[in-house]
């Protein structure tokens, strides 16, 4: 009973923490970038001069974006890890991003698609069918059973593949490159408010489903025999977890590029501290990954000055490194 | 016994007779094509309008330090295969390429070096990620799962670095970008290429010598130990010999994807004797690289870096394997 | 066929950190079959792996002819001692000739080809264990048995004076059992090698062994023919089990019958109340 208490005092702290955490990730990226704005200009009321012009509402603009990025990939990362059983799942290490960015790239070049709602849904296909086919290698090749290695070694491949893919697409065709370079990093620096618009269904439709999962999974994690014992329909319970987090990091992916790792840590850390209960995993996850998120692009924004660092390379940078740790303290191989 | 000595050796032959043919395509093909004559007119010396300078100065290098490469990736790849005895275990599936990749473009880029310097700064980077990995995989025995999986970290984190320093670099043109993300001859040139060329001779012949304490090296843990190999010293020493091969050519041509991973497995697939065969996966890693080369540069409208062509045709080719152990182990 | 002495003086050995062995002496019995018993994680690999350098010890020394294993060079020590470890790798798409001649690495020279010496050896090895006619064919599609027949055979071509195997016959059904130890025991009295091994089996081992070492806990309870040390008392300090001594049809060696309870006849109800008491 005691230990109850102390399990959700240290909750309640928790939340409370990963909210301030939050918060102070969004004031730092509305104030630091390229112009910083002071804090006193931020809250005063009629300092009309900084908040009106553009520069800061780009910056609202990608603090929102960064948000639902955040979100959404933190969730699909849990929602992959629950599904395949398999610790490292994350959409950059199954490829979903490379996968996406070839089905946009061929369609630009063969379809000339050229409208935002056009790029979501081209991504979708591509992350769908990425994730699918680098699914099904990694259970043939393990035997019915999906192992982090095939998993991970698959997925590297496929992305191989789409990436060379890619450049077989984009080198003849010059003015696609400019805008890919930038997309094919990962970077939250969104367009437009109209762009937002077009993936905020797509991610609260992922989110949606993820939230409605949560008892489901909680049984899963049971083992699938033991779940379907108590009533669980496993398959639909899978097939709709692999829908969510294809939705979610599939639409991430189109506005925002390929952003590694975040999937991967961010519910690790979550786990560590207040455990494997989805109820609160998913939403903790879901908030903790976006002040990474933003953290990330704060970081990138300062250290890449004058220009900036795109935040898919400061996730791969601290990501990478927390992959490795868990491979090395065997959490990724039993 | 002897018609399995006599296979080897055939396929030797082949695959270097395969090279010359490809060698002579890389000369003769590209903006305009010469025949067979001219080219030889040409590496004799004499003075033939437009084509010698073609042939020389721009078909020669590229076909020099493509062979080169080849034949790094090749023997490099096929001794961490053996040693492992893993065919997933190459140094480009382990992150040591992309490591040795990420450090010389650092020292082009950045610190404005060139030459030896460059190729010492991939070798420390490509030495650096092995011993991470091989230090951090040992624990209780070690693990080849556990040194793939870092591996695929570390090749995650050294490709943001590399888009990291060209973006700082402000180099991000196409063909530098192409070149550090994939791997590419079109930047080849003979001068400094000595070095390059020292270093694979070396090394490959130090191999070769090593053949059969690989040999002995691929029955295990156990039994190298009673046979009378010092299996840490062996390793460590062949590894290493791998590592600085395989960095040489990436600071010569950038990270190349796949070769190495495929070179000694197809050798292997094809003379099926149990052996070792440095040699023929190093010639296979070079006929991999030239025909790469060659579809890139001619088979397309525009022409596509080598290691484009390389990594499309090594994702399948891993997949494939992916598939196969599998097979094998039902 | 030369005669070489080997003891572990004192050796402490384990894995890591752990101490599996803490302070035994052991003296291998020349040209002879000695066959180490004992339960799971006793340490009897462990001394196995010490005589065979796989592991060093942590303390205490293992003397060949009276020196020790640093002081030699270790292809010319691989010239005297052989091991075949218990589940050895098989290297992908080799043939049976191949991997046996393996064995001849400590004879070699870089470069060279395989002597005439070195193929005799080879050939030998072979027609010992029954496997001239396999020598083409892949060692992954063998048997189980035939394969390790391969195994041994490699050793063979070796040409140790001392061979080392842990636990040969494990994955073995009961017919290559008998087969393995027939050829080591026509190995041993033909060519005079000392042959050093784990077995589970203690009925085998009583049959092929002329001596053997009992291990507990890592010390060496007791050490002999399997006629002077093989009895109840020993079965139950060792492996803490309750049996019936008897004689070995066949051979005439100690033969060893485990009781249990649930199978107890009639007759012997009386044996099982005392079981179930000490129990």
């Amino acid at each position: 009973m005691q230990n109850n208490s102390l399990n959700n005092k240290k909750l309640i702290l928790f939340i409370v923490a990963s909210l301030m955490l939050l918060g102070l990730a969004l004031v730092l990226s509305l104030i630091l970038g390229s112009k910083d704005i002071s804090l006193a200009e931020l809250f005063s009321k009629d300092s009309e001069n900084a908040l009106a012009g553009p520069i800061f509402e780009k910056r609202i603009m990608r603090t929102v974006l960064g948000i639902m990025a955040g979100f959404a990939l933190s969730i699909a990362g849990v929602l992959m890890q629950a599904i395949t059983k398999n610790p490292i799942a994350d959409p950059s290490i199954i490829g979903i991003n490379s996968g996406a960015a070839c089905t946009v790239v061929a369609a630009i070049a063969i379809l000339g698609i050229n409208s935002s709602i056009e790029y979501i849904i081209f991504a979708l296909i591509g992350a769908a069918l990425t994730a699918c086919f680098v699914y099904c290698i990694a259970m043939v090749a393990g035997g019915g059973k999906v192992g982090p290695v095939g998993l991970a070694l698959a997925g590297a491949a496929t992305s191989t593949a789409c990436s060379s893919v890619v450049s077989l697409i984009m080198l003849p065709n010059m003015n696609v490159m400019e805008q890919y370079r930038f997309w094919s990093v990962g970077s939250i620096k969104a367009s437009s408010w109209d762009n937002i618009m077009v993936v905020l269904p797509f991610i609260l439709a992922g989110i949606f489903i993820a939230l409605i999962l949560i008892p489901s999974l909680n049984v899963l994690t049971l083992g699938d025999e033991t779940a379907t014992g108590l009533g669980v329909n496993v398959p639909l319970i899978k097939a709709a977890g692999i829908l969510a987090s294809v939705l979610l990091c599939g639409a991430t992916t189109a506005i925002a590029g390929p952003i590694g790792f975040l999937g991967l840590m961010i519910p690790h850390f979550v786990r560590i501290i207040i455990g494997g209960d989805f109820k609160t995993l998913i939403p903790l996850s879901a908030i903790n990954g976006a002040s990474l998120l933003l953290l990330s692009d704060v970081a990138g924004r300062v250290i890449g000055r004058p220009g900036e660092l795109e935040v898919g390379v400061v996730t791969a940078f601290l990501g990478a490194p927390v992959f490795i740790l868990l491979v090395v303290k065997g959490r990724a191989i039993k | 016994m002897r018609t399995r000595k006599k296979k080897e050796i055939s396929v030797l032959i082949i695959l270097f007779i395969g090279v010359l043919i490809l060698g002579f395509f890389m000369l003769s093909l590209g903006e305009s094509n010469y025949d067979l004559a001219t080219v030889v007119k040409v590496l004799m010396g004499q003075e033939i309008k437009g084509a010698s300078f073609a042939v020389m100065s721009l078909r020669l290098p590229k076909l020099i330090i493509g062979i080169l490469a080849g034949i790094a990736c090749g023997v490099a790849g096929n001794t961490f295969q053996v040693i492992m005895k893993n065919p997933l275990a190459s140094p480009d599936v382990m992150g040591v390429t992309s490591s040795a990749g990420a450090m010389a473009v650092f020292a082009i880029l950045i610190l404005g070096l060139e030459g030896v310097a460059v190729s010492a700064f991939a070798i420390a980077g490509g030495v650096l990620v092995a011993v991470i990995i091989f230090s951090f995989a040992r624990g209780n025995g070690f693990s080849i799962n556990k040194a793939i999986l870092m591996g695929i970290g570390i090749q995650a984190m050294m490709q943001a670095l590399i888009t990291f320093i060209l973006q700082q670099a402000n180099a991000y043109d196409l063909s530098k970008a192409m070149h550090w993300l994939s791997g590419s001859l079109n930047s080849a040139k003979l001068s400094g290429a000595g070095g390059f060329f020292i270093t694979v001779l070396i090394l490959t012949c130090f191999i070769q010598y090593r053949t059969k304490e690989l040999k002995v090296l691929s029955l295990g843990e156990e039994l190298p130990v009673t046979l009378g190999v010092n299996i840490d010293r062996e390793r460590i020493v062949l590894l290493m010999a791998s590592v600085i091969m395989v960095s040489v050519a990436t600071a010569y041509v950038g990270p190349l994807a796949s070769v190495s991973f495929m070179a000694g497995h197809i050798t292997r697939r094809i003379i099926k004797t149990g052996g070792v065969y440095s040699l023929q996966a190093g010639l296979m890693g070079a006929i991999i690289v030239l025909s790469s080369e060659l579809i890139g540069q001619n088979a397309f409208a525009i022409r596509f870096p080598v290691g484009v062509i390389t990594g499309i045709i090594g994702a399948p080719y891993l997949i494939y394997l992916l598939l196969s152990i599998r097979n094998k182990r039902g | 066929m030369n005669i070489h002495t080997l003891q572990a003086k004192n050796l402490k050995a384990g894995y890591n950190k752990t101490v599996i062995i803490d302070g035994i002496d052991v003296t291998i019995p020349s040209n002879k079959i000695s066959v180490i018993i004992g339960s799971n994680g006793c340490g009897k690999s462990t001394l196995l792996k010490n005589f065979a350098r796989l592991i060093k010890p942590f303390d205490g020394e293992i003397l060949l002819d009276g020196a020790g294993y640093d002081k030699m060079h270790s292809k010319d020590l691989a010239k005297i001692i052989g091991l075949l470890p218990q589940s050895p790798m098989v290297p992908e798409s080799i043939t049976v000739y191949d991997l046996v001649a393996r064995g001849r690495y400590p004879y070699q020279k870089p470069f060279s080809q395989l002597t005439s010496e070195d193929q005799e050896a080879i050939e030998e090895a072979m027609e010992m264990m029954g496997v001239s006619k396999l020598r083409d064919q892949f060692v992954e599609e063998l048997s189980g048995g035939q394969r390790q027949r391969v195994w041994i055979a490699m050793a063979l071509a070796q040409q140790t004076d001392i061979l080392f195997l842990d636990e040969p016959t494990t994955f073995l059904d009961i017919s290559y059992q008998v087969q393995i130890l027939e050829l080591l025991k026509n190995l041993n009295e033909k060519k005079g090698t000392t042959i050093v091994m784990v077995l589970h089996d203690i009925n085998l081992a009583s049959r092929y062994a002329d001596c053997l070492f009992a291990m507990k806990n890592g010390e060496l309870i007791a050490a002999g023919s399997p006629e002077d040390i093989l009895n109840e008392e020993l079965m139950l300090r060792v492996f803490n089990l309750e049996c019936i001594l008897m004689k070995d049809p066949v051979s005439g060696s100690p033969f060893i019958v485990p009781k249990g309870r649930a199978h107890l006849r009639p007759e012997s109800q009386d044996e099982g109340k005392k079981i179930s008491q000490v129990v």
